[in-house]
């Protein structure tokens, strides 16, 4: 009896044991790859060349971010997502509250609700298609301004719905009393619910700015202009779909390890404005993500 | 008398309620700009669209662009890369996030834990440009992946994103890298719920660990599982665009093509508009019936409610 308990504890410990490495190991296997492009774009070209990096940089140098900071192109691009990103917020919150009141109230206080609420979750369900929308864009003359990236999609329905759960989460006797003093529905939204609402718009504000840093292809189709570009657009151009064809052979590989040294430093940069916000993220998306995917 | 009583009804809700309205004014009209009008102007699928003469004027020609796509030769194996690379991001998007949900879970160092969900979740808030240019980099000739290969003994040096029958594999893998973290967080949310009094019931009743997991954690996240694997049949016509368009070039067009890149090729390179919105609009309409279909499933078998 001892001698099996013993046995039992031994196999529990084991467990365990190679649950911390295996776990651990594959925590690795998610961040080598990142610190391998840091490492790489403080390398020197012969490191590079020679591909001897693995995640420490060799023959350490800033020359990849000095030739970036002539770059023109690059911190245009920046500014423009920089841009993007303040308009969209701005823009998507009150969007997005100003759809989620209305449709938060019950049926017996919004007669029209349900039509609302279809109106907006087709939209979800069903899409024209590229080349339509596209063509309504062209039409509405958005094509080759900041706003083709951000009011076609400014009402984002998945938000609108995890912000009306919150509102109808609130006890509804504040907006009733505020009601009986005679204040408007716009006047409850804007000084009662939207105080309360801070958890959920610091969700929405965060999961918006992410998602228009990140956003690169209706950069590439509504916008011409490479000046205007947004920064994942640009380096979409630059670094992935890098035309070697259109290169002197003599120049090929002296020009492409140049490349790829400059090129994991804009990645890098890149990477940076989403590191920084990467604390409050964590500590909101939790919240977010059960919001929207677990409702009882 | 009774219509002047439902207008009176409809009069007085009106006074009180147009505030409501007004409200949503603005963002009913962004979502019929860019939203109603493009989904009547995917009725150019079945004309023969030339931008000179515009919507209402060009030919209509029925389903002939349909009958174009499905003879064309590429597209029914474009559906199939579809369906299968979407089947194989569905399957490892469950099963990877549940196991590694339930690993955390066995552990009892919470510094330890709270620093590897830190890590896991980091890639998914990166764009696919970025993890595109990073996997171009690493999985190079040289790249770093086949040097770690190398010290295994593992000789020919592939390079992965050029090679048809490897690169949906990669695709696949790469989204696993990508997002399973972010997967987990459901399922440690699910497991945080599962009541502590069961697992304190069956160790009384003589269930070690495994025992307990296989009873208590597992029936309790089924539901969720179940959920969310019922939810995940929408994405059955979706590969990832994003990812896709940026790994893959001609090469690999035969393992690699999926209807998104099928679609944006054929309009904005091949500019053939009506085929494009063709095959565009018959990937919405099965998603849009597979979504519906999911919906309904999961409210009866699971009483989930989108709103």
């Amino acid at each position: 009896m001892v001698q099996m308990k013993s046995n039992h504890f031994d196999s529990r410990k084991c467990f365990e044991g190679f649950n911390y490495v295996f776990c651990i190991f594959v925590a690795m296997l998610c961040f080598i790859p990142m610190l391998h492009v840091i490492a790489t774009s403080f390398s020197g070209k012969t490191a590079i060349i020679s591909s001897k990096i693995i995640i420490w940089p060799v023959d350490f140098t800033l020359n990849n971010y000095r030739y970036i900071m002539k770059d023109m192109n690059f911190f245009t691009s920046f500014l423009v997502s920089v841009e993007r990103v303040c308009l969209a917020l701005i823009i998507d919150i009150l969007a997005i509250l100003i759809t989620a009141y209305p449709l938060s109230l019950s049926r017996t206080k919004f007669s029209a609700r349900p039509f609302y609420m279809w109106y907006f979750m087709i939209t979800m369900l069903f899409g024209g298609g590229m080349v339509p929308t596209y063509l309504i864009v062209s039409q509405t003359g958005l094509l080759n301004t900041i706003w083709s990236l951000v009011l076609p999609n400014a009402v984002n329905v998945f938000f609108v719905i995890l912000m009306m759960n919150f509102m109808k989460a609130l006890p509804e006797a504040l907006s009733e009393s505020a009601a009986l003093d005679g204040a408007g529905y716009f006047t409850v939204l804007f000084q009662i619910i939207l105080p309360l609402c801070k958890p959920s718009i610091a969700t929405i504000v965060l999961f918006t700015a992410v998602n228009h840093w990140n956003e690169w292809f209706n950069g590439m189709l509504y916008i011409n202009d490479n000046m205007k570009w947004p920064l994942q657009t640009y380096l979409q151009s630059v670094v992935v779909k890098t035309d070697i064809s259109q290169m002197t052979d003599v120049d090929t590989l002296a020009a492409l390890v140049d490349i790829q040294g400059t090129n994991t430093a804009k990645i890098v940069l890149a990477m940076v404005p989403i590191l920084c916000f990467y604390p409050f993220l964590q500590k909101y998306f939790v919240t977010g993500i059960v919001l929207g995917s677990v409702k009882e | 008398m009774r219509m002047n009583s439902h207008i009176s009804v409809f009069r007085r809700k009106l006074k009180k309620e147009w505030p409501l309205h007004l409200m949503l004014l603005l963002p009913v009209a962004v979502a019929f700009i860019y939203h109603y009008i493009p989904m009547i102007g995917a009725l150019m699928a079945f004309e023969d669209y030339k931008p000179a003469l515009g919507f209402f004027k060009s030919k209509w020609v029925g389903f002939e662009n349909f009958v174009t796509l499905f003879t064309m030769g590429d597209f029914p194996q474009v559906i199939r890369n579809t369906i299968g690379i979407a089947l194989a991001k569905i399957i490892t998007g469950i099963l990877v996030p549940v196991v590694f949900a339930l690993l955390l879970n066995e552990m009892k160092n919470l510094t330890v834990k709270k620093m590897i969900q830190t890590v896991v979740y980091m890639p998914h808030f990166l764009s696919w440009v970025l993890v595109a240019s990073m996997l171009i980099e690493i999985l190079a000739q040289d790249g770093l992946f086949n040097r770690a290969l190398g010290l295994f003994g593992s000789q020919p040096k592939t390079v992965y994103l050029a090679d048809p029958g490897k690169f949906p594999t990669v695709v696949v893998l790469s989204n696993v890298w990508k997002e399973f973290g972010y997967g987990t967080i459901i399922y440690l949310a699910a497991l945080a719920g599962v009541d502590p009094n069961l697992y304190e019931a069956a160790a009384i009743d003589g269930a070690g660990r495994w025992k307990q997991t296989l009873h208590v954690t597992l029936p309790g996240i089924a539901p969720m599982i179940v959920l969310m694997t019922i939810l995940s049949l929408g994405n059955i016509l979706n590969a990832g665009f994003d990812e896709i368009f940026n790994l893959y070039s001609p090469i690999v067009y035969e393992t690699g093509d999926i209807i998104d890149t099928f679609v944006y090729r054929m309009g904005f390179q091949s500019l053939q508009y009506s085929i494009s919105t063709a095959a565009g609009l018959f990937k919405s309409a099965i998603s849009c019936i597979l979504i519906i279909l999911s919906y309904r499933i999961a409210y009866k078998t699971t009483g989930y409610r989108v709103f």
